[in-house]
Order: structure tokens, then sequence, then C-alpha cells
């Protein structure tokens, strides 16, 4: 019968049946696209031209800019400051992740212990992670003040003597690594969303088994948690990598720019020193770089993260 | 529902549905992202700060981004009122901005090709704006007004001109930044120092600072005697009191690193060892204090003598009324025959007020007056620094009676202002300034000395500078 059909007329019926279905593909599209457009708008085309403006001269402020090629990068190459503010990023990563990691599963799991007041506890935990910034910052500093400081007055009283804190070249990247502590009720959350997805099931087999409390965790815990472990760790390398504003705020990269970070010095770059093609170079090199470290980090989870 | 779309596809109805829906909810969020209200102006922090004036077809709005602080705002709108009288053609909207991220505020608002009619900034800005091209030269109206711009002082004007023109006028001053020394009175008198001839040289203060000076049983800093400052910018207030200057007269040489220049930052190291025990020390004495808040070791006398600018006259009347206190100028090196007492205008703060290119001639020619009227003229320029008891970029301004009135040291204020010297400023002044910072600090941490700081400062700062002129 269909046979019989003319070849136009069959076509026509064609279109007619797939109409529906290509309107229906394209309303998913039509729900994404406030998104997509926001993307592409704020995300994906800055970035884009910042790959673009690295390989010019622009101030940032004018219409007016120069291709310079690679300048900017064999600039960068020669440039001081930015070794000196990689490496103290490089620092306070390789640090502050870890230690943050640590130290955010250890509350995690002792607030994934039956107390009475977990509620409390665990929103005073949080409490940190939306107090703003600045407000934070400003509290730091009288906890890290030499003379005055609360911090130094604890360990005078078993008889270490005053640290110099912020004001001295040799510690104030680790006072600004004690200060990202305070803001790891994120992480903790997280851990412990990840800590109630564990069976119990597993814990009373090892209990039968005679496993105590530390090879529960480490045999059990630990093992179940490492795609949770893996996920804090790639966002807090990439958030580490971004540190700025505490630098910003308490510091401004001193003394003796020890703590010039990264994004402190591309800033300074774009908007003091208005050479916005330069802050671009920087960007891009911290792009690559965090992208390497991620496939890494991603190559390594192979070897020890568990989707069981 | 899925089965049913499963069954029959999607009707073109559903579709223009989804869409419709789909696209008004991004509108209503991106609406409510806005927040806006018509009528409403607000800063970048999203606060409101003016209510839109309506604006009659032969009038002209000029929007005017300032740093005054809401604190002013009162004494902004009456000057405003005023000259809404005088140029009824006129409607001026000033937007209080915050000082939070400002470089960033700045250079979006110019970059974005929508900046402010008018906008308030500094000297450095202003100089790089002009070399931009971003900001015109206000040179022809002035002429055409017959302006007399001998009425400022020259240290105030001079850094409002870039390759022949004039950009702005200031107000308030960029003098009276580094020109003057405050000491405690009652401090002097105790340690038997005669508070009525402070120090006029460095070897004067040196002595002072000796007698003054009081330690902690820690090492730590008691009592500061004298805080000469430890910083890149101090450094260069200290160079031109030693007859030491930043450039050449033509702005192409670095010179900060002459023997002059070696000599003052020696001086200050060793200053820095013999009376702080060190630059930790001076450090953490002044942690989390600020000349803006009651816990400044001056106002509460645990500090001799600094070094403020003429805005301390107005904190120390809120924060420490009791304070019997003396001000005389910043001390020179008495050793060099040819160094005297000087301040420094334009190194830091300092403002003037520059109108972005592109505008039409009318908003042009407005923009210009209210400029003027903030700088310039009596009702404008003379009164609103008078009401904060600041002196103004004009001499004239300063010799009105009601000054000596409400501050017994205006005379040393004034003298200071007319002693003061205009720092040059290049385009890159802010990178050519942290290079300075930068080996300042290091040789204040005894990473380097003196001259190995100061040739290493000068050798990148000539770099940015050739690179610059050469790029012209």
């Amino acid at each position: 019968m269909s046979a019989k059909v003319p070849a136009a007329a069959g076509h026509v019926a064609a279109r007619r049946t797939s109409l529906p279905r290509r309107l229906h593909r394209l309303r998913g599209w039509l729900f994404i696209s406030p998104w997509l457009i926001a993307f592409a708008v704020f995300d994906f085309i800055p970035t884009a031209a910042a790959f673009v403006l690295s390989l010019t001269n622009w101030s940032g402020i004018s219409g007016r800019f120069e291709y310079v090629a690679l300048d900017n990068y064999r600039e960068l190459l020669e440039d001081r400051l930015f070794w000196k503010s990689l490496w103290n990023t490089v620092y306070y990563t390789f640090i502050s992740v870890p230690l943050g990691l640590a130290v955010a599963f250890v509350l995690a799991l002792l607030l994934n212990s039956r107390i009475r007041g977990q509620t409390v506890y665990r929103t005073l935990y949080y409490l940190p992670s939306v107090v703003p910034t600045v407000a934070a910052s400003v509290v730091w500093l009288w906890i890290f003040d030499t003379r005055r400081g609360i911090l130094n007055y604890l360990l005078g009283l078993v008889g270490i003597p005053p640290i110099h804190w912020l004001t001295s070249p040799q510690w104030s990247k680790n006072a600004l690594i004690i200060m990202s502590l305070w803001t790891i009720g994120g992480t903790v959350l997280i851990y412990l969303a990840g800590l109630q997805d564990i069976p119990q099931e597993l814990y009373e087999a090892a209990e039968v088994d005679g496993a105590n409390t530390f090879q529960k965790i480490t045999r059990i815990t630990i093992p179940l948690m490492t795609p949770t472990i893996f996920f804090n760790l790639v966002i807090g390398i990439i958030g580490s990598f971004q540190v700025f504003n505490v630098a910003f705020i308490t510091t401004g990269g001193g003394p003796v720019n020890s703590t010039l970070f990264y994004m402190l010095y591309l800033y300074n770059n774009a908007f003091s020193y208005f050479r916005m093609g330069y802050a671009s170079a920087m960007a891009v090199i911290l792009f690559l770089l965090v992208l390497v470290l991620t496939i890494c980090v991603y190559r390594s989870s192979g070897r020890w993260v568990h989707y069981a | 529902m899925d089965g049913r779309l499963r069954r029959r596809g999607l009707t073109r109805r559903d579709f223009l549905r989804s869409s419709v829906g789909v696209w008004a909810l991004a509108w209503a969020g991106a609406a409510c992202g806005r927040g806006s209200e018509s009528g409403v102006l607000r800063n970048t922090l999203g606060t409101p700060v003016a209510t839109e004036v309506p604006v009659r077809g032969d009038q002209v709005r000029i929007v005017f981004w300032n740093w005054w602080g809401v604190e002013r705002a009162p004494l902004m709108d009456k000057m405003i009122a005023e000259f809404h009288r005088d140029h009824p053609d006129i409607v001026v909207q000033s937007i209080v901005q915050p000082w939070d991220r400002r470089d960033e505020l700045v250079a979006t608002a110019l970059a974005s090709g929508r900046p402010p009619e008018v906008l308030m900034a500094t000297r450095q800005e202003i100089v790089r704006f002009a070399s931009e091209g971003l900001i015109v030269p206000i040179t022809k109206y002035v002429r055409e007004d017959n302006l007399d711009l001998e009425r400022f002082y020259k240290s105030e004007i001079q850094t409002m001109w870039w390759d022949g023109e004039l950009y702005s006028m200031p107000m308030p001053t960029a003098g009276g930044e580094t020109g003057l020394m405050f000491y405690n009175r009652d401090l002097f008198q105790q340690a038997g120092l005669d508070p009525d001839s402070p120090p006029k040289t460095w070897q004067e203060l040196d002595a002072v600072a000796s007698k003054l000076d009081r330690r902690a049983g820690n090492g730590g800093i008691e009592l500061m005697g004298v805080d000469i400052g430890v910083s890149g910018l101090e450094f260069i207030a200290w160079l031109y009191t030693n007859n030491g200057r930043l450039y050449s007269e033509d702005l192409k040489r670095v010179e900060f690193n002459s023997e002059q220049g070696v000599e003052t930052l020696q001086w200050m190291l060793e200053f820095v060892q013999r009376h702080y025990g060190g630059v930790q020390n001076h450090a953490d004495f002044l942690a989390s204090t600020s000349g803006e808040t009651g816990e400044d070791p001056f106002y509460q006398g645990r500090m001799g003598v600094t070094f403020r600018n003429v805005s301390t006259f107005f904190h120390i009347e809120n924060l420490a009324p009791d304070l019997d206190y003396g001000v005389a100028l910043r001390p020179y090196n008495g050793n060099n025959p040819k160094a005297e007492s000087h301040g420094v205008a334009g190194l830091a703060f300092g403002w003037g007020y520059v109108i972005p290119k592109g505008l039409d001639e009318k908003v042009e020619r407005a923009a210009y007056l209210w400029v003027r009227r903030l700088t310039y003229d009596e009702k404008g320029a003379c009164w609103f620094m008078l009401q904060q008891a600041r002196p103004s970029p004009i001499r004239e301004c300063n010799e009105n009676p009601r000054y000596e009135q409400i501050n017994p040291h205006w005379q040393v204020v004034q003298e200071s202002l007319e002693r003061d010297v205009p720092v040059g400023i290049v385009p890159p002044q802010a990178r050519i300034l942290d290079q300075i910072s930068q080996q300042v600090d290091r040789a204040m941490y005894g990473e380097v000395g003196a001259k190995e700081a100061l040739d290493a400062a000068a050798e990148e700062a000539q770099r940015i500078l050739d690179d610059y002129w050469s790029g012209r």
C-alpha cells in the first residue's frame, strides 16, 4: 500500500511525523538555552577572549591595543614576581588542601557520631563558611596580632615565645593556611553526606568480626569515602589556586611578597598596573596549570578511588 | 505527560507554550537579579544612593561618581543645590561609590564605554587616562573662561597637566600629605624636651626618638618615640627632604637611586634598627591600628612623633580631643646643605575630576562647569574644603580667617603647602612605585642593603619607563 503512495506525498508524510520530534528536541534546547546563553556570554566568550588578549598589550581601559605575539609569555618567564607568586600559591595549595581535607574529614566523623546537640555542632562548624571574608579577616587579624592576639597569648601559656604571624615572611603563608581552615564547613558538609551514604550493615558485620573503631575507619569508612575525598580534592585544588581575598585584605601580599599569591599578582597587573594583556597571559597559564593538575589527579584516581 | 509525549510527539502549541514559559521565567529571573526600580540610582554594591531627578527636555544630566563618602553627602547635596540654582539647565546626580575594589570599578566603567560624565580620579589615574586618550582635556574651556591657574599652589596644578594639556583641576590637595609632623607635647615635656622647639633635622629627630623611646620587656616597643614609616612611599617622602627626587625633569630617567637616595634609605634602615629593634617590631606595634580609629597609638599617648596628612586634625578633634599636640614641618637632612623641608604632592591621594571622551558637546560643557564648580569656584572648591576644615589647593581660599579660628596650627599647614613639591607622575607610575616598595621592603627585612635595593628597583623602573617612552 505504501509503495503506491507517490514519492512526494511520502516525503510530506515523513516531514509531518518528524516535525513534532524535532520540536521536542528543540524544546530541550530551549529549556537549557538561558543557561547556555549565560554560559556563552559570561564564561565561554570571556575565557576565549582571555586567550586572544594574552597575545596583545591591551591596557584594559582603552580601545587601543597591538598584537604582541608571545611577548607577554616571554616576559612572564623572566618576571621574578610571577615565579614568586606561583611558588607562594603552590606552597599554599600543597599544604592547605591536604590539611583542610584531613581536618574536615575528622570533623565530619565527629559530627556524624550520635551525640546530643548534633545539629547545633553541625551549624556551628558550618557557620564560618557563610561569614563574609572581610569580617572573618578582621577577626583573624586580631587573633594573629603578635602583641595582643589570643593565639600568641595561648602559646605563651605553654612557654612558646610570640610568633610574628603576619609580619614575618617565614610565618605569613602558614598563618593564612591556618586561616583557610576557618572555611572548611562546606567540605565537612559534603563529607557528612558521604558518610551517611555508607551502609550501616558493613559496620555491623565488622563489629561481629571483632573490628575496633580504627579498623572500621581505615577498612570501611575511608575506602568508601574515596569518591567524596576525590571530589573535595579536585575542588580544593582549583579553589586554592585562586586564593585571593584573604591576602588582599589581611596582608596585601606582604611582608616582602611572602603572601603575594598568583591571583593577587594577576589582579594587580589587571587593575592597578592596567596591563590586561599581561594579566590575561597569567590567567591562561593558571588555566593550563589547573587543567594539568586536575588531569593528573583524575589519572591517579583509578588507583585509589573506589566506586563500590 | 511523558507517555503522551512519547506517543504523540510535541505539537506546535506545546512548543510555543514552552517557549513562552521558559523565556518568561528567564526574563523574570533577570529582572529580579537586577532588582531595579525605576528612578533609583544605585552604586556598584547595589545600594540605593540617589533618587533619579527627572530631567526636562532642555536640561542635561551629569552623573558624578565620587568617593567622598556618605558622611559628606549632606555637604555635597548643598553644593549641588547651589549649582542647580546657578545652572538650571544642568542636573547633577552624585553617586557615592564604595572604596572596595575601586581600581576594578573604575577600569570596568571606562572599558565599558559608558562611564559617568564626571569621575573623581587620583593624580596617577588622570595621567594614565590622559595618556590612553580616554578623557578630554579642559584646556580650551579654561582658556575660554579665562581662569587664573596661578590661584592654585604650583605643586597642586602641575600634576594635572599631561602632554601640554590640562585634564582637571584639583580638589582636595595632593600636598599636605607628607609635609606635616605631629608631636605629642606632653610626652616631650615628660622626656625633658622643649615642646616649643620640635626637631628640624633628621639628626634632631634621631635625638628626640632616643629620649622618647620605651621598649617592652620582651624586646618589643612600649612607646614609639618617632614613627618615620618603613614603606616605599615613606622612603620617597624622606628622599625629597634630602634634596633627592624620583625622576629627572623630563620624566625619562629614574633618579631615586642617587647618592641622596641611598643615604636616605640607609638612614631609615639604621633608624629602624636603632629605635624599633627591627621592622617586625614596628609592624607589630602598629598592627590592627589606624589613624582613623581611637586605637591609634598617637592618640593614646604611646607615640611621640608621627607624620600624617591634613585630615589628622579632624581625627584628633573627634578621637582624642584632649591630646596636647604640636605641628611642625617634616625634618630634613641637616648634613646635606642643599636639603630643605618639603612635602610631596601627587605621591598618594590627591584628587581631580575627569570628563570621559565621547560625550555630546553640550554634555561635555555641562560636565566641565561641574568640574569647575568643584575645583575652582568659591562656592564649591573653597566652601567644600572649609566646611571640612581641610585646606584647599587654592591659596586664597586658605587665607580665610575662619581657618585660623578652627585650627590653631593653620600657619604651619599653609607653610607646608607652599613648600610642597610635585612628584613626577608617568602613566606606568603604579608599577614603578611598586618596584620601589618591594625593594625597600626587602631592605627593611635585611635581605639586601640600601644601595643594592635601590639599584635593583631603579633598573626595573628604568626598563618600565623606557618601554613606555619607546612605545609612545
